[in-house]
């Protein structure tokens, strides 16, 4: 039995093809862009091609992400907090927190092992210390999203980027140039600051019970990984590829209907 | 059923009222009673509607916040900034009077601010006891009751025995109709649908509560006896601020959940207000305030909120409880750890929601309250 989930972020849009016996058969990220809708399309056509079936060996379709109501061809709509522990918990059962961090949100969830939320809190109306936040400070530095992470594990220094808000931090880290502060030194303060901000939320739902697992874009980010690690005292369990964890919860869940 | 009270006009009412902003409301307002401003059910409306005024409550509408922040900290909650910005925007001239209550800091700090404006004729500020398990706290807002009746005397008309008796009738009915609506809602809910119910509960705090009355008993009148099959909606109590904008209660049955209680300041703990009607009335409206009626700005013991809202909960059979809480609000925030931790040793979930202006905001509010249904539904 062959299901899909699809998962519509602000930043990116990732679909998965997953049989109930053979699993994963195919996925696909593309950009979101200016339309959420094209992208779930595009999306949702390129994980079929790579898993290399026809759309109607698909039974059902479940459909995630802040724009999930806009998949008109989705059978059931679900948030990424539950979609995202579906995914978890079927990769790592053992786990009893998730941290997500994507383009917008930040997201920390309990769980049973079972697939079940036990707890969950998310950022507010404020994108502080998620994927966008990196990529304003990314652009302050002039350096490329993808090496942030690599390159801050090579800080000498330890400094503090004092305000979390993506505004007033940007001037920090461009007076932190100014004062010809190493760009390796900003990006662990950087990253720093938004491990200290993922842990405000965690603290709001209860202790952190390991073992801790995180999803979302960031957790290709080495240098966050790290921070969080640090400050945790945990090891983190990160999937090959962390950015299609919720579409797989969703695929798992349409499943579950069939 | 009389036309005027048939199910559509009873709607069309009630929307009428509830769709106006308070500059348009004037206009609809009964011409015999003076309208008279209050925030908090801590002000005995009987004792406004017995003087032969209007009680009328500021809900803290929709309002960009422009002037008001001349005048306050950012750290006021969304009733205190947008009530100051309707004054400052000239949307509450038809208030003759307006009374405040002895609640929490922003409250005090907006009466001075409002009083400084000049611009309502009258004003009262009613000194509600924070320590209400005080032995001296009951001679002394049964004092407050007489010096607030000597006001109302003063500056609208005189309150007779058998008026004041009579309102304490009116709104103990109100109360009645109010709870059965409540009770019957929870199985015939697509008619009574939760933004329409907000609305019935808006309208309350603005119409002349004889026809307020007359509107809710018909209301009652038309639903039918037996349940109309929403048993598959998640039974979910809301507890928090004032909070009836149509948002909230519509949100949470979009995502398949049912609020079949709640202890919304505007809303069902406003039910524990009822006031025996055979004793001296002024001592019998002191003496609600000293029962399970309960505000976070004030106090009853270490355990009484706890223990009011846990067996609130037990009886309501809700599987979830949602804090609606207005940000900045320090009471309900001080408290809010302890409910929550007493609310999931009993095995509730909980979800915290912090609003500010009710109508923005509404896509995070749809993701944190869809998520937590599903938490409780079946997977």
């Amino acid at each position: 039995m062959i299901a899909a989930g699809i998962d519509i972020g602000s930043l990116s849009t990732e679909a998965i093809v997953f049989d109930n016996e053979k699993g994963i058969l195919g996925y696909s990220i593309v950009l979101t862009g200016g339309s959420s809708k094209e992208a779930s399309r595009v999306s949702l056509k390129q994980a079929i091609g790579s898993a290399n079936i026809t759309r109607d060996q698909i039974k059902r379709i479940v459909s995630t992400g802040c724009a999930r109501e806009i998949a008109e061809f989705a059978d059931r709509k679900i948030t990424e907090i539950t979609c995202i522990a579906k995914g978890v918990s079927h990769l790592f059962p053992e786990c009893r927190t998730i941290i997500d961090i994507g383009g917008q949100d930040t997201k920390v969830i309990r769980v049973d092992g079972k697939g079940r939320v036990l707890e969950f809190d998310m950022n507010d109306k404020c994108a502080a210390g998620t994927g966008r936040f990196l990529e304003v400070m990314a652009k302050a530095l002039t350096i490329g999203l993808d090496e942030m992470g690599e390159q801050s594990l090579r800080y000498r220094n330890d400094l503090a980027i004092s305000s979390i808000c993506t505004v007033f931090a940007e001037s920090e880290v461009v007076s932190l140039v100014s004062e010809g502060r190493q760009v390796e030194d900003i990006l662990h303060a950087i990253h720093n600051a938004v491990a200290d901000r993922t842990l405000g939320l965690l603290e709001r739902i209860g202790a952190v019970e390991p073992p801790v697992a995180m999803t979302g874009g960031v957790a290709k980010n080495i240098g966050v990984v790290k921070a969080l690690e640090e400050k945790l005292k945990t090891p983190l369990a990160i999937y090959a590829e962390p950015q299609i964890v919720g579409s797989l919860g969703a695929a798992l869940l349409a499943l579950n209907g069939l | 059923m009389t036309k005027q009270t048939s199910p559509n006009n009873i709607r069309k009412e009630i929307e009428d009222i509830t769709s106006r902003s308070y500059r348009d409301i004037a206009s609809v307002l009964p011409k015999d009673r003076m309208p008279i401003g209050f925030f908090c059910p801590l002000v005995p409306e009987e004792l406004i509607h017995a003087a032969g005024a209007l009680p009328f409550r500021l809900m803290g509408t929709s309002v960009p916040i422009t002037h008001a922040q001349a005048h306050l900290p950012p750290y006021c909650c969304h009733l205190v900034k947008a009530s100051l910005e309707s004054l400052l925007q000239g949307e509450l001239h038809f208030l003759r009077g307006i009374v405040f209550c002895q609640t929490c800091d922003s409250m005090q700090g907006l009466s001075d601010i409002w009083a400084r404006q000049g611009i309502v004729p009258s004003q009262f500020n009613l000194m509600i006891p924070t320590h209400l398990d005080s032995e001296h706290a009951r001679p002394y807002l049964r004092a407050e009751m007489e010096r607030f009746k000597y006001f109302l005397e003063s500056n609208v008309g005189k309150i007779s025995l058998r008026k004041l008796k009579d309102s304490i009738r009116l709104f103990n009915h109100i109360r009645e109709r109010l709870s059965e609506i409540y009770s019957l809602r929870r199985t015939l809910s697509a008619r009574i649908p939760g933004a329409y119910f907000a609305r019935i509960i808006r309208a309350g705090y603005w119409m002349d509560r004889i026809r307020y009355l007359e509107l809710l008993e018909g209301l009652v009148d038309s639903l039918p006896k037996q349940t109309e099959g929403s048993d598959s909606l998640i039974p979910i109590y809301l507890t928090g601020n004032m909070a009836h904008a149509d948002t909230y209660f519509s949100l949470i049955e979009d995502a398949g959940a049912i609020v079949v209680r709640d202890d919304l300041c505007s809303g069902a703990r406003t039910f524990r207000l009822m006031v025996a009607e055979d004793r001296d009335p002024l001592e019998a409206l002191t003496e609600r305030y000293f029962q399970s009626f309960f505000c976070p700005t004030k106090y009853l013991g270490p355990q009484a909120h706890r223990d009011i809202l846990l067996q609130e909960v037990a009886d309501s059979k809700a599987q979830g409880v949602i804090f609606l809480l207005y940000k900045y609000c320090e009471a309900c925030f001080f408290d809010y750890p302890d409910l929550k931790s007493a609310l999931e040793a009993k095995g509730i979930s909980t979800l915290l929601l912090e609003v500010e202006d009710p109508v923005q905001s509404k896509e995070q509010l749809k993701i944190r309250i869809q998520a937590f249904v599903e938490m409780l539904s079946p997977l």
